[in-house]
């Protein structure tokens, strides 16, 4: 009697895991398929921002809004190698004083 | 013996009924049994089969095809999935109304999808490969008989800026022109497929039979090219054709160092998404096939190059030491005469007499005043000086009569053919005639003289990058063609043609530029000059350490732009300009 009972419960408890897995896997299938429309929708984003940082649509904005590119360019250029005039002196603390 | 008697014993009747529906169900269940042991046992792996033929689903995954970008890591080129949408014409009810609402969305002309969709045809393309938004919108009218498929397309983000560069592929993703085409099994990848069993929903059955190859995507193409000077280059370009009524205007900026190509554009542009050019003058063409320039001239273009290619023949001259930058050259006149009467015949198919642009008195030049007013006649002598078979080998040496090796679609090699006995093919070759060459020959040859007298490779993709990371190109070749001294003296001399000769237009503020005005008549259907030209001008910058050199043709120009200095040297100067800024090279003067 036991061990009808047993093989019973076996057998029910076998056919629920199935079932379980079953859907486990339905539910990964979606999953999938969600994940690739994700996938999707970032490749169309992508576009769509390399679209807007395109220098033929920035370009004419830029110059509507009067930006220009300095005609006089000018350089500072630091010299590494000489120690600067100006020594700034510090606290104990590593502030400025 | 007991003898029976009395009437015969007969059957029980429900005795016998009982017997027979025995013998019925015994019967039947053996017919089951058999059944069963046929279908279990003796057609088992047949009808096995068929079910799982039933369930069984084989799709052939395309492999996403590989992205182009710019050297900044810009979106040049990428495949998304996008939706073809098909009518079936027997289950569209309301085909006027689909027409005029398809049209709107997408389009296309609503007459001629009408005619369609009330054809006789089972199946109709209404449009291939609309974007997703765009087809979320059409499908959602939810109109009877309209469907849609997935099916990639290539999109080309940058539009008409880097298509010269990108080219395009057909309907079918096969590349066309451009890195497309010279790239194609790179960028294509390797198809996969999966087979699996799927439920009447279309879902995977779990635990049921599957076997995926996965398909193995393109490699990802890393160019070299910058797309903040491509598009200003494009747009000077473009501006060009307008300013001057040229046919087009080409244009290549090149790394003098690396051989780098940082923008290579033409004009008229087009869109290599829609594959039609974008020059208002198409609409009054002919034939729609006259406006579709989407050859890329740079490469697989050859042109006369005219007085650029002095640049050689005074490179030769003095590396052979044929003559020094102050030598003069006595009696220089505007007209010399290589054959008898070439000069005075009055008809203009006979060759042999070649004349300066300007007319001027016979006087004595420095072979530097030769160059800088790009005297022919000066140049000539000092061709002669030089000698055919050395000014050949020099001509060869800087890479003209064959392919740089560029990794684009189908170069040209120009062409360098001295005939035997030719008695104008020195002189002609030494201004630049007889010979044709492609822009990029011309850039990487001023390219060797800014870097020293080496010749490198021109080249346009940097690396190939898949999964297991980046590959650069290799093959890049470089040689030396003259010393670093004669490179130095030929800087020099590019100078002083934009300074006091005849390139001033191409002068860039801030910083000293060398360069070479071309001017070269073209030749007609019927092999003879006519009036149009191919205007030239070749320069790179700063002269004290090139970085960049920029070649810049101007197809037919109207004739008070027909020189080199009016067409194409303002074009150089706000490509150099650009490139320069983009380069972060510091102006002439302000260097530590």
């Amino acid at each position: 009697m036991i061990m009808a009972l047993i093989a019973v419960v076996a057998f029910l408890g076998l056919g629920f895991a199935r079932t379980s897995l079953d859907r486990t896997a339905f539910d990964l299938a979606e999953l999938n398929k969600a994940i690739e429309q994700q996938l999707a929708l970032n490749e169309q984003l992508k576009i769509e921002v390399a679209r807007l940082e395109n220098p033929a649509r920035i370009a004419p904005l830029a110059d509507a809004m009067g930006l220009v590119i300095p005609a006089d360019t000018h350089q500072l250029l630091v010299d590494l190698d000489t120690p600067s005039p100006v020594v700034a002196e510090t606290d104990g603390n590593g502030a400025n004083q | 013996m007991p003898v029976p008697t009395g009437r015969p014993r007969r059957l029980n009747p429900g005795k016998a009924r009982m017997s027979l529906i025995g013998l019925v169900v015994v019967a039947a269940w053996l017919g089951m049994g058999y059944r069963l042991f046929e279908i279990q046992v003796v057609r088992a792996p047949e009808l096995a089969e068929k079910g799982l033929s039933q369930r069984l689903v084989t799709r052939e995954m395309a492999p996403q095809r590989g992205k182009i970008f710019d050297r900044n890591g810009n979106l040049l080129a990428m495949t998304v999935e996008a939706k073809s949408l098909f009518a079936v014409p027997d289950q569209v009810t309301e085909p006027l109304w689909v027409a005029q609402q398809i049209g709107g969305l997408l389009g296309v002309d609503s007459e001629k999808l009408y005619e369609r969709l009330t054809s006789d045809s089972d199946f109709i393309y209404i449009k291939r490969q609309v974007e997703g938004v765009l087809a979320a919108e059409v499908l959602g009218l939810e109109m009877e008989g309209v469907f849609a498929h997935p099916e990639p397309t290539r999109v080309y983000p940058g539009g008409p800026v880097a298509a010269h560069v990108t080219g395009f592929v057909n309907i079918d993703g096969d590349g066309q022109e451009g890195l497309e085409l010279v790239y194609d099994e790179v960028l294509r990848g390797t198809p996969g497929h999966a087979e699996y069993e799927r439920d009447r929903a279309g879902r995977v059955i779990p635990q049921g039979y599957t076997n995926i190859v996965p398909a193995i995507p393109g490699k990802d193409l890393m160019t070299t090219i910058d797309l903040p000077l491509q598009y200003k280059a494009q747009d000077a370009c473009v501006s060009a054709v307008e300013r001057t009524s040229a046919q087009s205007c080409w244009a290549v900026v090149l790394s003098v160092e690396t051989g780098e190509i940082l923008a290579m554009v033409g004009a008229p542009v087009f869109d290599p998404d829609t594959r039609q050019t974008l020059d208002p003058r198409c609409d009054q063409a002919e034939s729609p096939d006259a406006c579709r320039l989407f050859k890329n001239f740079v490469v697989r273009g050859i042109y006369e190059p005219g007085s650029t290619q002095k640049m050689i023949t005074f490179a030769a001259a003095l590396e052979e030491q044929q003559v020094e930058v102050d030598t003069i050259v006595e009696d220089v006149a505007d007209e010399i005469e290589l054959l008898p009467d070439a000069c005075h015949s009055g008809d203009d198919d006979v060759h042999g007499c070649y004349r300066d642009f300007d007319e001027h008195d016979t006087m004595d030049m420095t072979v530097a005043e030769i160059f800088t007013r790009s005297s022919n006649v000066g140049s000539i002598r000092v061709g002669q000086e030089l000698g055919e078979a050395t000014l050949i080998e020099y001509l060869e040496a800087f890479g003209l009569g064959s392919r740089t090796g560029v990794d684009y679609s189908v170069e040209a090699e120009g062409i360098l053919r001295f005939d035997t006995g030719c008695q104008t093919c020195l002189a002609s070759a030494a201004i630049g005639y007889s010979v044709a060459v492609t822009p990029l020959q011309m850039a990487a040859a001023y390219a060797a003289i800014g870097n020293d007298g080496v010749w490198t490779t021109p080249h346009i993709v940097k690396s190939q990058v898949d999964s297991e990371g980046e590959t650069e190109v290799a093959g890049i070749e470089t040689r030396k063609v003259v010393s670093p001294g004669t490179a130095l003296l030929m800087r020099e001399l590019l100078a002083s043609v934009v300074e006091e000769g005849t390139g001033v237009g191409g002068a860039v503020e801030g910083y000293r530029v060398g360069g070479k005005t071309g001017t070269a008549n073209k030749l007609g259907e019927d092999n003879r000059y006519t009036e149009d030209t191919r205007a030239s001008f070749v320069g790179m910058a700063p002269i004290s350490d090139p970085e960049v050199v920029v070649a810049v043709v101007v197809d037919a120009p109207a004739y008070e732009y027909r020189t080199g200095g009016l067409a194409a040297a303002p074009v150089f100067s706000q490509i150099m300009e650009q490139a320069l800024h983009r380069l972060g090279v510091s102006p002439d003067g302000e260097k530590g």
